[in-house]
C-alpha cells in the first residue's frame, strides 16, 4: 500500500463517490421493497403488480452492482469492500474483477445474474408467470435482504476524525491476479443465476398443478443454464491448473463441489424432460429435478460461508454477518422445505391433474426411458457422493463429534464405483431406441464404436510409448474401488478406454443421425466434448509425473529429460511482473522457461508468490514453478577427523580442528580445517572458524571458489568431529516440475462441450413442443435404418399405441 | 396394463429402496474413512500415514535446505500449546509463512511428523476493513 502521504493529507473523499454509494444503498433497500411488492402482487394475483415491482427490483440491483463496478474500478478506497479488494496500481481489467471478488460483491453479482434470467425466461412462462414472479421475486428479497446487511457499500472509519480516501487499498490476493478472475466467475454466476429460474419455473408450475406445459418452453433453458455452470466450472478448473493446484484441474475441494452439484442436477433435469416429453412420465420427478440445483446451490453456499468447513477449503471466505447468515439460512431453508412442502402438498391430488401416461409401452427392458433413468441415477449419485463429502464437517458437528478431513483420493475411491457404468451408460444409451431391443441388438449397434476404441487406444498406447512423448512410468499403483491395487498402467489405460469408447460411439451417432434428426445432435456433441474433457482429465492425472530439480547458475538442474540452466530475473524481487529466465534444453527442444517469483511485504519477512510456466506442447504440458532462492545448500553435516563427503562435484574431507583463547570463556576461537577436491574449481583447503562472544557465536566461513561457504556450526572437543553447513554464494532455486500428457483434449473437450450446449440449447428452442412419440422418431427410423442396412432381423418395431 | 403399472410400482419401490441404501453406504464409507484430525500427544501414540495433525506453525522456525531435493522443517504447536517438529519432503510452499493454520498430514517418525501433505489456510489479508492508521 502506498504510504507516502500522511494520513492527514488523504483527500476527502470525491462528492459523486459518495453520491454513488448513498444511491447504492439506497437501490438495494428498494430492491428488497420492491420484489417484496411482485411477491404480493403474485399472491394477491395481481400480475401487473408483480411485473412492475420485479422490473424495479431487478433495474435496481443492476444499477447497484454497475454502482459497485464504477467504484472498484476508479479506485474509491474510502469504502470497505473497494479497500479490501482493489489496488490503484491494478490493471484495469482486475478493478473491475474486483466487484466479485468479496463476498458481498459476489452476492450481488448472484442478484445480478438471477434477476437477468429470470428477466429472460419470462416471456416464455406463459400461465406460469405469476406465480414465476412470485416465487423468483421472493428468493430475490431474500438475496437483496443480504446485501443490505453484506453491503459493499459501507465506508471506512474515518481516519483522524474525518473521512477521507486513502491513496491505495490492499488489493486482490495474488492468486486472484490471473486472467481467470476476469472470465470465471462471471461465467460460473451466469450459470448460478439461471438456476433461480428454473426452481421458479418448476415451483409455479406446481402451484398451477400443469406440469405438462412448461416442459418444452424450460427445455433451452436448462441446457443454457447446464452448459454455463458447465463452462464455468472447468474455467476454474483451468484456474487451478494454472495458478492453484498445479498439474490438477480439479480436487474436490467444497466451493468446487458447491458448483459440481447443481450442475449434474441441471443435466439430470435435461434428460429428465426427453421421458417427460416422450412418454408423458416423471413430472413431479422433473419438478423435482429442476428444483435441486438451487437447493443444492442454496445449501453449498450456506456451507461455505457458514465457517463449518474449517480448515477443509483452499477458497477463503469471511465469515459472514450473522443477521446476513440467517437470511441466507432462512432462504435456503425456505428453497428446500418449502418446495417439498409444496411437492407433498400436490402429490396427494397429482392423480386428479396429472397427464396419463403415453400408452404404448416399450417392447424390451433396454429402451431409452430406462436409459435415462439409469443416466439421471448415476449423475444424481455422482451429485450425493459430492454433497455428503462436503457436509462431513456439518454432519460430524451435529452428531457432536471431532472433526475429520474428506481427502480428494476418498472422492475418488467412492466416485470409481460409479465411473465405469457411467461411461459405458454414455457409450451406449444413444443408441437405443424408446421401442427398447435386446441386449444382443444393442451391442450390435455398438460393437463397431467398441471395436474402433479399443484399436485406438492401442495406438495411443503404442504411440505415447516413443520416446518424443513417453516418460518412464511410475510405478507406484493405485488403488480401486474394489480393495485391489493396480499397477497403474493398466487401470489408466482402462478409464481412457472408457472415455475414447463413449466419445467415439457419440461420435458415430452424430454421423448416423446428421442427415434425418439434426436437433438431436447437439447433446451428441456435448456428449463428445464431456467424453474428451474426461478423458484428458483421467490421462493426465493418471501418468502425470512430478519431480524437484535444484538450479544454480553454476549448477544447472536435470530432470525428465531436460536441463534447466539459470540466466537472470526480469525485474525486481519486488515486482509482481517479476519472472526467473531459465533456459531449458532436452528431448528435442529448447526454450526459455519464465515461472514467475516476488515477494509481497509481510510482518515478519517477505511473502513469496510464485505462478507457474507452462510449456504447452501438442502432446503434453511441462509446468516449471521456481520457488523462492535458497543458499543453505547442506543442512547441518557432522565430520569425524578424515571422514570424507561429497556435495555436488566437490568431495570435502575433514583434516582436524584447533582452537584459540581460553575454552569456556568468550573469546574463544574454534577452527575446522577441510581439503576439497573439485571438477570445476580443482582442489584446495579453507577453515571455517567459530567464536564465542557473549552475544552468542560469531562466524567465519570457509570459501570454495565463488560456488560456496562452508560455516562451522559446533565442535565436540571429546571426539573432535565437527558439524558444518554448506551455503551457495549464489541463490539455488529449488524448481518443481509437472510433466502432463494430453492435456489439451480437456481444452479441447471443453469447447466442445460447450459448443454442443449452445448448439442444443437452439435447436430444442426451435424444435415443435411435444412430439408424439407413439410413432417412432426420426432417431428411432435412423436405428431402423442402420440396422436394415446391416441386414439384422432384430430391427425394432414402432411401438403401436396399446 | 395392471400386470405393468404393478412391475412398475415394484421397479420403483425397489430403485428407491436401492438408492437409500446406497446413500447409506456413501455416508458410512465418507464417515469411517475420513481422516481424524489428531493432537500433538494422539500423534506420537497413532501409528499409520495419514493422520491430519492440525496446529499453528511457531514463528521462525521454518527451514528449507535444497540439496537433494527440497526438505522444510518447522515447528507445529497444536491447540492444546504441545509442539512437534515437523519435517515434509518438498519446498515450502507459497503460503507456510503467512498461514494461519496448517494441517501436516503424515506419520510420526522417529522424532519427527513425517508429512507427506501440507494443507495451509491463508489469512483473509485482503479482506480488512480499512486501512489501520493510528487515531489522535
Amino acid at each position: 500500500m502506498n504510504t507516502d502521504i500522511a494520513p492527514q493529507d488523504w483527500p476527502a473523499p470525491a462528492q459523486w463517490s459518495m453520491l454513488a454509494g448513498d444511491a447504492g444503498r439506497i437501490l438495494l433497500f428498494l430492491a428488497m421493497a420492491s420484489f417484496l411488492a411482485a411477491v404480493i402482487g403474485s399472491i394477491t394475483n395481481r400480475l401487473r403488480v408483480s411485473r412492475i415491482g420485479f422490473a424495479v427490483g431487478s433495474l435496481s440491483v443492476f444499477v447497484s452492482f454497475g454502482l459497485l463496478l464504477s467504484l472498484t474500478s476508479t479506485g474509491q478506497f474510502h469504502y470497505r469492500y473497494v479497500f479490501a479488494h482493489s489496488q490503484a496500481d491494478l490493471e484495469p481489467w482486475y478493478r473491475i474483477s474486483a466487484a466479485w471478488a468479496g463476498q458481498e460483491g459476489s452476492f450481488l453479482l448472484w442478484a445480478v445474474t438471477s434477476a437477468m434470467f429470470v428477466a429472460l425466461a419470462r416471456k416464455k412462462t406463459g400461465a406460469d408467470e405469476r406465480g414465476y414472479l412470485g416465487v423468483a421475486s421472493a428468493f430475490l428479497m431474500g438475496l437483496a435482504g443480504i446485501l443490505t446487511f453484506e453491503s459493499p457499500f459501507r465506508l471506512i472509519d474515518p481516519i483522524l476524525g474525518q473521512l477521507r480516501t486513502p491513496p491505495d487499498g490492499n488489493g486482490l490476493s495474488p492468486a486472484l491476479l490471473n486472467y481467470w478472475m476476469v472470465i470465471h466467475p462471471p461465467t460460473i454466476f451466469l450459470g448460478f443465476g439461471s438456476l433461480l429460474a428454473l426452481f421458479a419455473w418448476a415451483a409455479a408450475a406446481l402451484m398451477r398443478k400443469n406440469l405438462e406445459d412448461y416442459i418444452v418452453p424450460i427445455r433451452p433453458w436448462a441446457i443454457i443454464s447446464a452448459t454455463l455452470l458447465g463452462l464455468g466450472l472447468c474455467m476454474g478448473g483451468f484456474w487451478a491448473y494454472e495458478m492453484l493446484n498445479w498439474g490438477g484441474f480439479w480436487m474436490w475441494d467444497p466451493v468446487e463441489n458447491t458448483s459440481f452439484v447443481p450442475w449434474v442436477a441441471a443435466v439430470a433435469f435435461i434428460h429428465g424432460i426427453f421421458v417427460q416429453q416422450a412418454r408423458r412420465r416423471w413430472h413431479i420427478g422433473n419438478a423435482v429435478l429442476a428444483a435441486v440445483p438451487l437447493m443444492a446451490f442454496c445449501f453449498g453456499t450456506f456451507l461455505t460461508r457458514s465457517g463449518f468447513l474449517g480448515d477443509q477449503s483452499v477458497h477463503s471466505f469471511a465469515q459472514m454477518d450473522r443477521s446476513a447468515l440467517w437470511i441466507l439460512t432462512g432462504i435456503g431453508g425456505v428453497v428446500i422445505f418449502g418446495f417439498f412442502g409444496l411437492v407433498f402438498a400436490r402429490m396427494h391430488t397429482a392423480k386428479d391433474w396429472l397427464p396419463e401416461p403415453r400408452a404404448a409401452e416399450p417392447e424390451h427392458i433396454l429402451n431409452r426411458t430406462t436409459g435415462y433413468g439409469t443416466s439421471i441415477w448415476i449423475l444424481l449419485a455422482f451429485g450425493v457422493i459430492a454433497g455428503v463429502g462436503m457436509s462431513v464437517p456439518l454432519i460430524q458437528s451435529l452428531a457432536g463429534q471431532a472433526p475429520k478431513m474428506v481427502e480428494e483420493k476418498l472422492y475418488h475411491y467412492i466416485l470409481s464405483w460409479f465411473f465405469p457404468p457411467f461411461m459405458l451408460a454414455l457409450a451406449i444409451f444413444p443408441f437405443i431406441t424408446w421401442r427398447g431391443s435386446t441386449l444382443k441388438a444393442t451391442l450390435g449397434r455398438v460393437n463397431q464404436s467398441l471395436a474402433i476404441s479399443v484399436f485406438i487406444t492401442g495406438i495411443l498406447l503404442l504411440g505415447l510409448r516413443t520416446e518424443t512423448v513417453w516418460l518412464p512410468m511410475v510405478n507406484e499403483g493405485v488403488d480401486t474401488p474394489w480393495g485391489a491395487k493396480l499397477p497403474r498402467l493398466p487401470w489408466v489405460l482402462f478409464l481412457s478406454w472408457l472415455c475414447v469408447f463413449a466419445t467415439v460411439s457419440n461420435f458415430t451417432r452424430i454421423f448416423q443421425l446428421w442427415r434425418t434428426a439434426r436437433p438431436s445432435v447437439g447433446g451428441l456433441v456435448t456428449h463428445v466434448g464431456f467424453a474428451l474433457t474426461l478423458f484428458g482429465l483421467v490421462f493426465s492425472r493418471g501418468f502425470e509425473q512430478k519431480t524437484e530439480v535444484l538450479v544454480h547458475p553454476d549448477y544447472p538442474g536435470t530432470a525428465l529429460g531436460y536441463t534447466f540452466a539459470y540466466m537472470d530475473r526480469a525485474y525486481k524481487f519486488t515486482d509482481r511482473h517479476n519472472e526467473l529466465h531459465m533456459m531449458v534444453m532436452g528431448r528435442g527442444e529448447e526454450f526459455l522457461a519464465h515461472p514467475g517469483l516476488y515477494f509481497t511485504p509481510g510482518e515478519e519477512e517477505p511473502n513469496p508468490v510464485m505462478w507457474p510456466h507452462i510449456q504447452r506442447h501438442a502432446l503434453w504440458d511441462m509446468i516449471v514453478i521456481a520457488y523462492p532462492m535458497a543458499f543453505d545448500a547442506s543442512g547441518e553435516t557432522t565430520f569425524n577427523v578424515g571422514e570424507m563427503r561429497a556435495f555436488k562435484d566437490i568431495t570435502l574431507q575433514y583434516e582436524g580442528m584447533r582452537t584459540e583463547g581460553q575454552l569456556g570463556t568468550a573469546g574463544a576461537r574454534f577452527f575446522a580445517r577441510f581439503t576439497y577436491d573439485s571438477v570445476g574449481m580443482g582442489d584446495g583447503e579453507f577453515e571455517s572458524m567459530m567464536m564465542i562472544t557473549e552475544d552468542g557465536p560469531e562466524y567465519s566461513n570457509g570459501r570454495i571458489g565463488d560456488t560456496f561457504e562452508i560455516r562451522l556450526d559446533r565442535i565436540d572437543a571429546a571426539t573432535k568431529s565437527a558439524t558444518v553447513t554448506l551455503f551457495f554464494v549464489q541463490p539455488a532455486y529449488p524448481v518443481e516440475l509437472f510433466y502432463k500428457p494430453l492435456t489439451i483434449f480437456v481444452w479441447i473437450g471443453v469447447g466442445v462441450m460447450t459448443l454442443g450446449g449452445f448448439w442444443a440449447a437452439r435447436s430444442r428452442s426451435r424444435r415443435t413442443p411435444g412430439p408424439m412419440r407413439d410413432e417412432p422418431t426420426g432417431d428411432d427410423n435412423q436405428v431402423v435404418q442402420n440396422e436394415e442396412q446391416s441386414k439384422q432381423s432384430d430391427a425394432p418395431e414402432p411401438i403401436t399405441q396399446g | 396394463m395392471k400386470g405393468v403399472a404393478t412391475k412398475r410400482k415394484v421397479g420403483v419401490i425397489a430403485l428407491i429402496a436401492g438408492s437409500v441404501v446406497a446413500l447409506g453406504v456413501v455416508m458410512t464409507m465418507f464417515l469411517t474413512q475420513a481422516s481424524p484430525y489428531v493432537n500433538v500427544e494422539q500423534a506420537k501414540s497413532m501409528k499409520g500415514n495419514n493422520l491430519h495433525l492440525a496446529g499453528v506453525i511457531v514463528p521462525g522456525t521454518i527451514t528449507t535446505t535444497v540439496m537433494d531435493g527440497s526438505t522444510t522443517r518447522f515447528i507445529l504447536k497444536d491447540d492444546y500449546g504441545q509442539t512437534v517438529p515437523v519435517v515434509y519432503k518438498g519446498p515450502a510452499p507459497a503460503n507456510l509463512r503467512t498461514a494461519d493454520r496448517a494441517v501436516a498430514i503424515g506419520g510420526m517418525g522417529t522424532t519427527e511428523f513425517e508429512a507427506r501433505d501440507l494443507l495451509l489456510k491463508c489469512p483473509s489479508r485482503y479482506e480488512g476493513d480499512g486501512p489501520k492508521v493510528a487515531q489522535k
